[in-house]
This record gives C-alpha cells, structure tokens and sequence, in this order.
C-alpha cells in the first residue's frame, strides 16, 4: 500500500552549513516524483533525512516535520521507518552473498513471516531481472555486471514491501541499455508504491515521472505536474536549468 | 605499487641495499639457528627429540639423554589457547565498542588508551603478574570467618610481603598474562579491519530497517573476517613467542605430560621457557650449557620457526578462502 | 520475534476483552517494574560474578543471587508478556541452566584429585562464570522490554554484550598498573636513580702506605639503578640509529619499487620478521656474540670492561650486538608504518609532481616522503620502546652494568635488571628486591609516555603536514 509524503518547514545541516533551508513539500502517493537540480542543492540531503540515513553522519542535525501517512517520521524508530521507507543508492551496494540472500536480507532482519520463493520470484520480476538471474540465485552477487547489481539492489528493496521508495540516481553508473530496463522497472512501481528519484537525466525525468521538484540551493523552486514544469515553467530559474544554462 | 617506470636512480639503489640488510639478517638468524642445531639431531635423534620424557640439570630429577620435547609442544598449545580465549572476545568486544557502539566520547578515550598500552613490554605484565597470583589464583584466606573475610576481601591492595614469592607457577597464570599482553595489540588490528568495510554496505543494511546489532553480525565481521583472521594469527604468533612471561608465571622443570591432559593448573613449561631453561637454566649470569645441550636448546628454536611459519601458512590460507567465498 | 512496541500489543489485547483502563495502566507499570528489578538483578549478578574473579571467596553469595534470577526472569517472561511467544523457550532453557549450574556447583568437591587449587577457587570460578553467563543475557533481555520492545531497544540490549566486558578489562588492566605503582613509587627516590650499581667484591682499592703499596677490596654497597637506566637510553639510541634508515629505506622500497621475486622476498621478510619469536632473536645474539671468540674482534663482540689493570673481555655480549639484533625487532616496526605511509600519498599529489617534470627521486623526497613523515616518527617512537622493554634478546649476553655503560660494555637494561632481580644469585636479590617495583615503575613510565608521545605527536604531525583533521 503506497503511502504520501508530507514534509513541513524541513531544515537541515551539517558542521553548521546549512543544506535544507525550510523544505515543504507534499508527495502523492503511489506516483513517481522526479526530483532535479544541480549538484549540492540538497537532494540527497532531503532524501537521506526522509528515511533518516542522515543520522549516521555526525553533527547533522534535523529539524522539522516529515509526515509518513501520518506518523511523524523523526520520531519514529527509525528502523521501524526504514522498513516503510526503502532507498536505492546510486552505487550499487550488494552484500558479499548469495542472490537469494540478499533479497532475503530485510526479510531475515525484520523477521518478517513471508514465503521466500514467492518473494523472491515477486521482487526479481519487478526489478525486471527475473529471467537474467532465475538459474542463478546461489551466485554471488559480486559477480552480476553493474547492472545486474543495480537491479537486484532494486529488488532487495522491494522484497521487504516498503511504502515508499527514494531512489538516488539509481541510473548515473548503469550503461544505457541497464539504464533503460532499470527505468522500465520504475514505471512497473507506479501506483503500488510511492517513489522519488533523483536525476540529473532531464529525459529521464520526462520519461518517468509524474510530478517533478525542482531544487536550488535547499529550497523548493518549483515542485508540479511534470509536463507543467518542463514545458510552461512558472520560474525563470527552473527554465534557465531546464534548458541547461546552468547546473 | 606506486611507480610503474622503472628508473635506477640513487636513491632506489639506496633502498635496494637497505632493503638486503633485514632479508640478509634474517637468513643469516634462520641458518643460524638450524646449523646449530644440527648436532641435536643427528646424535639426539628425532625420535628422541619427539619423545614424552624430559629432564635436564637444572630441572628436578636428571636422567642423561632425556631430551623429550611433546610436554614443551603441549605446553605451547595449552598457554595459547587459555590465551586466546580470554584475549580474543576482550579485542572484539573493544574493537565493536569503539567502532560501533561508541558512548559519547568514551571510544576515543579507549582508542588512546589501547594505543598507550600496547606499548607496555613483556616484562612488566610478567611482574604484574604477581599481583594477579596473590589476588585471583592464590588466596591468602580459605573461606572460613566469612564475616571478616567478607570485609577483608573487598577489592582493594593485597597484602604483599617481600618474602612472599609466588611458589604457584600454572599455565593458567601464563595464560592470562598473555592474553593481558595481546589484547591490546589485536583490538586495533580487529578496529582497522572493521573500519575497512566499505561505508556503503552499512549503509544498504541500515537502509533495509536493520538493527545495527544484525548489520555487526550478517555484514560488517563477515565482511571484516580476514582481517580479524590477520590479528588472531599475529596474536597466537606473539603468545608463542613470547618467553620473559612464560619463564616468568610456568617456569620451567616439569618432566613430563600433565595430568589430566587439560590441567590448566599445572605448570607445563612451552618451548621458549624449555629452550631457555635448557640453555642456561634461566639463572641470569650463569654458565650457559655447550655441546649437545646447547644443540636442544637451538632445536626448540627451530621448532619454534616451524611452528610459527606454519600458523602464518594457515592463516594467509583461510584469508584467501575468506576472500574467496566473499567474491566469488 | 514479533516486535511490536508493548503499549501497542498490551492494548491490543485489552481491548479484545475490555478490561478497566485501571487494570491497563496497572499491567504497563508492572510491566516496566518488572524488567526494571530484573535488570537490577541482572546487574547484581554480572557485578558479583566479576567480583569473585576478583575475591574468590565471595562465592556463597552466588546461590541467593541465582535463585533471585531465576525467579525474576520466571515471572518477568512467563506471566506477563506470555504474548511475546518465541522468547518462551529461550527463557525457559536459561533458567534451566541457571539451575543445572548451581546444583553442578555445590555438588563439586573441596579437592578434585590430581588438581592442585584448592575448592574455594574451583568453585569461586564457575559460581562467577554461571553468574555472569545467565546475568548478561537476563540484563540484555530486560533491557530489551524496558525499552519497550521495539528495534531500537534491541540495539540498545546489546549495548551491556559489548560495554561489560571493555570495562572489566579496562579495571584490570588499571587496577594492576595501580598497583605496581603503589609498590614502586615510594622506592623511587633521588637516590637510587643518581647510583650506579656496583658489584660487591669491586674494584680493588690501591693505597699507598708508607710508601709501599697495598691492595683492599673495598666493599662498595651503593645500591643504584643509574647503570640500567643509561643502559636502557643507550640500547634505544644505538637500535634507533641502526633500524631508521634500514626500514626507512625498506618501507620505501616495498611501496615504491618492489616487484617481482625480490620484491615477494623482501615483503615476506619483513612480515616473517614479525612473526619470529624474540626467543630466537635472543639465540641468535648469543650465537653472533660468541661468534668472534678467539680472534681480536671479541671485544667488540663480547663486550669490554675495565678490570683495574687493563680491558678484558666480559663472558656476555656488548651493546652493539644487542642493538644490532634489536634492530632485527625494529626494523619490521618501521618499515610497514613507512610503508603505509607512502601508500596513503593520494595520487593525484604524486601526479601532479611529476607532471610538473620533477624526476622521480624529486618527488621521493619532495612529496612522498614528507607525506610518510609523521608514521615514520612515530614508529621510531614505538620501536625505541619496544627495545627500551626488550628482555629474551638480552637474556642470554647482559649483565649488570657493574663496568660502566657504553657501545663496547656489556649489555645492560632496567628491563633486564628486572628479571635479574627475579632470577639472580640470593644476595642480589636480598639486597635489590625493594627496587624491583621501582625498577619496573620506571620502565612502565618511559614506555607509556613513549607511547603517548608517539600518539599525540602523530596527530599533531599530521594536522601540521597533511591538513586532516
């Protein structure tokens, strides 16, 4: 069951520079939200505060108000949170283990009482890797190609079920060809879960999303439909970045 | 490797000379070492040499040609392994403390103290080894007037008098000496390897809602496990090398296995405390042994060099099965 | 294990059978008393076991505190979170091993034959390893509901896992160096430390009597510790001197030009050198001392002293030979801290070099090794420790300074006077058993403050050249 996003007045920083200066923002659920900018506008910050991954590095500190469906997220256990809320990084970060074992992996730490195969058969197929990897499940998963990795990273995330999806340039490292089967997987998401994918790939954003967010220096420009913003922008620096004259 | 041209200036020539010296030396120690004890085994004999039964002039009862060295054997084995049980979830538990479980600045301040203390010499921890004798292994007060014992025994200074010389000499003493001396030498090295795990694995896990406890064990030490193999094999290397603690808390006179084959109780001399008992009856100043005693002593040297190739073979093989099943 | 939050499960099941909100309330703060006085004993237990490590005759004590855990953790996990189900089992067995272990330790005998500790430390030791095995997970788990139950309180209920055990080292190793400076301080005075030691039938005094003269064997019964301390100063520098351009010089080879089968030789040396047992480096001491006998470099080799009438040669070796082989222990120190050090050099420094057009030995000593600067220090600081502290190398060639300290004397050290204290001839140790603790006071001082050095000084060193933090 997808979830939305409700996040008020958001600020955050770390070793006192300010990243996120007062974010608001309300994201739709079971909808693909393209977030874009140039780079250190915040968009990871924002991501890594929604699923509270901020945390790890010191002196962040995070203030505000992230609403999951409801419950305030800076207040919830955070593994609790992170059960509702997955990520895909732009790296992609498979366990030293087995395929099947690292699909399981979420399913294993939060003791969740699930069919494995089904699972894993579900997770694979939606991660558009099924059939590549169906014969090879006890393989390492440091041996898949990159985009094998990145896909089963994708997979990892969606065999725990989680409300929402972040995803962080879940494309940038992929050669096109995985870049195209990654993004049919995301289309496959659409209204099952909610997701919110950073890009630097304009066409990409187009191609994919439903609403896009468009940031610059920790602040919301312009956040709206996708056709609005791309082809009647309402700002004059969403239209500058749009048509590539900075970032 | 930092250069891929291979330039001869002065200065790689220079590093070329200075680098012969410790390969030279060391071939120099190992020939020497095993010329010397030559004569052990071509007149003492191996069987002899791997024989049960010991003696020597300095020890308790002597029988000529009792050179017998499995007790020695057996003693190394017993000392490093009540070692490295005590000393082994000691450095993990630290090296987990400071890396993940870090309370406020707590991890730092153990970090430096680690650094500081493993630094402290053999010796000491083998004088410190008195207070352990008198205050754990050996007590003055035998349970009874449980009242006034109750008092007297709350943690605080034993009595120590000049003239009280620890006449308990065990394995266990030994032990635990040596397992003080290593942990502070393997928790850095169990630290380093678990700060090379990639900062992106913690993180996928972390990011799937596992408790940092589950992360720990499914992937940081697995993924971190050659490198804890790396400290457990310099820690075993340093406990059987070490000989001013063993000569010090196991000594050296036994004739023979203990009994029963485990007694931890029991002083079961290792090879270094052998080697050196033999050599000049740990007597400092004393007239070292010539001849065939001077041979043996050499052997137990040799034995040791064995032994500790051996365990670096073994170690360096689990590491690349570790590696292996890791990335493949 | 169903990990919901215990408000959420509690009212879960309230509300199914509508009970008072009295009876709710009432079930939350006995939940929560209960975990807090079963960590409470849980902490007692772990405490007291530690304790009779410490005192071994505190172990009557164990039984009432057992069967407290036992019962606590009975009621505590059966009665009243019997909805958390798969933590049944788990606790049942526990206090069955709780309670296998106390009948297993009052059934053991006084005397086990063929042992030789008494009963008291036999039973001391296992009422201390039962206590504290069932008492870190009982304090894990009421940790755990303390917290209410959820995955961040299982994070925390491991927290005592790992904090128990790092501070009970911790008090050891602190309680032991506490007292040896207890026992050795007030030894340590002016006096001993501005003496050197002399031997007591040494040297012979020549006075001049009526023109004639005549020979007296002074009894010189100054006792000092002035030689072992110069000796220990002079081992540091002489191995210093040898070991830092030799692993200097290694460490720079093996991370800028090793390779191939010298460069395979070279690593496994210095590893190998690691590994080798400070037993056969003391042998090997003995064997390059002995080595010149009978030819007109013995002196160098064995050491010379002066006897009152010309040099002879001493029956042990001289510092230069324990330095050399010393410097065997040394030279692996450094070279693999150089080593790193090099290696941590980004390469975008070294490229940036040489794409300027300096040569490769330019940028050796411009860029690399001003880089590698502060892990060289600070292994020379370590490794001068390490040879301050060296007993097996000199075990078998030192002596005790009574003829002065210098390259070509025999070998002395505070290190050594230690174990000589412990092992030498009765006099001796009647007479310098009261500095024994001071002896070690002082080399505990010069090998930590060594060592702190080194620390702080690499920090600094590399704030200063590396501009980390």
């Amino acid at each position: 069951m997808p979830s939305g996003l409700k996040i008020n007045d958001l600020y955050a920083g770390y070793n006192g520079t300010q990243v996120l200066k007062g974010i608001n923002l309300d994201v739709q659920p079971g909808k693909v939200t393209a977030l874009i900018g140039p780079s250190g506008c915040g968009k990871t910050t924002l991501l890594r505060c929604i699923n509270r991954l901020s945390e790890l590095t010191r002196n962040c500190h995070v203030k505000g108000y992230i609403g999951l469906d409801g419950e305030d997220v800076l207040n919830m256990d955070p593994m609790l949170l992170r059960r509702k809320v997955g990520m895909v990084f732009q790296k992609p970060n498979p366990f030293p283990m087995s395929i099947r074992e690292n699909i399981l992996y979420g399913v294993k730490a939060g003791n969740l009482k699930v069919d494995s195969q089904a699972v894993i058969q579900s997770s694979l197929s939606k991660a558009a890797v099924w059939d590549e990897l169906k014969d090879r499940l006890e393989d390492n998963a440091f041996g898949l190609s990159v985009g094998q990795q990145q896909r089963v990273c994708i997979a990892r995330c969606l065999a725990i079920s989680p409300e929402v999806i972040l995803m962080d340039e879940p494309a940038a490292s992929l050669d096109p060809s995985s870049a195209a089967k990654v993004e049919a997987s995301i289309l496959s998401l659409k209204d099952e879960y909610t997701v919110m994918i950073i890009t630097h790939n304009m066409q990409q954003a187009k191609r994919i999303s439903d609403t896009t967010v468009f940031m610059f220096q920790g602040e919301i420009i312009e956040a709206g439909e996708t056709d609005q913003v791309f082809n009647h922008p309402w700002r004059q620096e969403t239209r500058e970045y749009i048509d590539g004259r900075f970032g | 490797m930092a250069n891929h041209r291979f330039h001869w200036t002065p200065a790689s020539l220079v590093a070329l000379i200075l680098t012969l010296v410790p390969v030279g030396l060391f071939l120099a120690v190992v020939v020497n070492v095993a010329v010397v004890s030559l004569p052990a085994i071509s007149q003492v004999g191996l069987r002899v040499l791997f024989s049960t039964k010991f003696s020597n002039v300095f020890s308790g009862t002597y029988n000529p040609g009792e050179y017998g060295l499995v007790p020695a054997l057996w003693g190394t084995l017993l000392v490093a392994c009540v070692a490295l049980l005590l000393a082994f979830p000691m450095a993990l538990a630290m090296a987990v403390f400071v890396s993940e479980f870090s309370i406020g600045g707590l991890g730092h301040v153990i970090e430096g103290l680690l650094a500081v203390f493993a630094g402290i010499p053999p010796i000491i921890y083998a004088l410190l080894s008195i207070f352990v004798l008198t205050v754990f292994i050996r007590p003055e007060f035998a349970g009874d007037g449980l009242s006034e014992e109750f008092i007297k025994s709350l943690p605080g200074l034993p009595r120590w008098s000049p003239g009280m010389l620890p006449n308990n000499l065990s394995t266990l003493l030994g032990g635990i000496m040596l397992s003080l001396l290593i942990v502070p030498f393997m928790a850095p090295l169990i630290l380093d390897a678990i700060r090379n795990v990639p900062a992106g694995l913690k993180e996928a896990s972390l990011a799937l809602g596992a408790t940092r406890w589950f992360t720990l064990r499914h992937v940081t030490l697995p993924t971190a496990g050659s490198g804890i193999v790396a400290a457990l094999s310099l820690g075993i290397l340093k406990t059987i090398g070490d000989v001013v603690i063993s000569a010090w808390t196991i000594g050296y006179v036994k004739n023979g296995l203990p009994v029963p084959l485990w007694n931890i109780l029991e002083a079961v001399a290792p090879l270094t405390s052998t080697g050196a008992g033999i050599l000049s009856g740990l007597q400092p100043g004393a007239t070292l042994s010539v001849g065939l005693d001077r041979a043996v002593a050499y052997f137990t040297a040799l034995l040791l060099l064995v032994l500790a190739f051996a365990i670096l073979g073994a170690a360096n093989l689990l590491q690349w099965v570790i590696r292996r099943r890791l990335n493949s | 294990m169903n990990m919901q939050p215990i408000e959420e499960a509690s009212a879960g099941r309230l509300k199914s059978k509508q009970d008072k909100p009295i009876v709710y309330s009432l079930r939350l703060v006995s939940g929560k008393a209960t975990s807090a006085v079963s960590l409470v004993v849980a902490l007692g237990a772990v405490l007291s076991g530690c304790l009779m490590l410490v005192r071994n005759t505190l172990e009557i004590y164990s039984l009432p505190i057992l069967v407290g855990l036992c019962v606590i953790l009975q009621f505590l996990f059966v009665d009243v979170f019997r909805q958390h189900r798969s933590w049944d089992y788990k606790i049942a067995v526990l206090s069955l091993v709780v309670f296998a272990g106390m009948l297993f330790l009052h059934a053991l005998p006084e005397d086990v034959t063929g042992w030789q500790i008494n009963g008291v430390f036999h039973r001391s030791l296992f009422a201390s390893l039962v206590l504290v095995s069932s008492g870190l997970p009982a304090l894990s788990i009421s940790l755990f509901y303390l917290w209410g139950a959820t995955p961040q309180a299982d994070d925390i209920s491991h927290y005592p896992l790992v904090l128990l055990p790092v501070l009970f080292a911790l008090a050891v190793y602190v309680g032991l160096i506490a007292q040896l400076l207890v026992k050795g301080i007030p030894n340590l005075d002016w006096g001993i430390l501005s003496k050197p030691y002399f031997n007591y039938d040494w040297p012979l005094k020549i006075t001049v009597d009526d023109g004639w003269p005549t020979w007296t064997a002074e009894r010189h019964s100054q006792l000092g510790i002035l030689n072992h301390l110069k000796g220990t100063g002079l081992l540091m520098l002489l191995t210093s001197l040898i070991s830092l351009p030799i692993g200097a010089g290694a460490g720079i080879f093996l991370s800028e030009y090793s390779r191939g089968v010298f460069g395979g030789i070279a690593r496994f040396t210095i590893t190998a050198l690691r590994a080798i047992s400070t037993f056969i480096l003391g042998l090997t001491a003995l064997s390059l001392a002995q080595s010149m006998d009978n030819t007109p470099l013995a002196g160098i080799f064995r050491g010379t002293f002066f006897n009152g009438w010309g040099t002879s040669v001493s029956t042990g070796g001289s510092f230069l030979v324990a330095s050399l082989i010393l410097s065997l222990l040394v030279i692996p120190v450094i070279a693999r801290s150089t080593e790193e050090g090099c290696r941590s050099l980004p390469p975008e420094l070294r490229e940036g070099s040489l794409a300027l057009g300096a040569s490769d030995q330019t940028t050796l000593f411009r860029i690399v090794l001003p880089w590698a600067f502060p892990n060289l220090l600070t292994a020379v600081l370590l490794g001068c420790a390490e040879a301050g502290g060296s007993v097996a190398i000199l075990m078998f060639i030192a002596g005790r300074g009574d003829y002065g300290v210098g390259p070509l004397s025999q070998v002395t050290s505070l290190a050594y006077l230690i174990f000589d204290i412990w092992y030498g001839e009765k006099s001796f140790r009647g007479a310098m058993l009261p500095y024994q603790f001071s002896a070690g006071v002082l080399l505990l001082l010069l090998t930590m403050s060594l060592g702190i050095a080194a620390l702080f000084l690499k920090r600094w060193l590399i704030k200063r050249h590396r501009g980390e933090g």
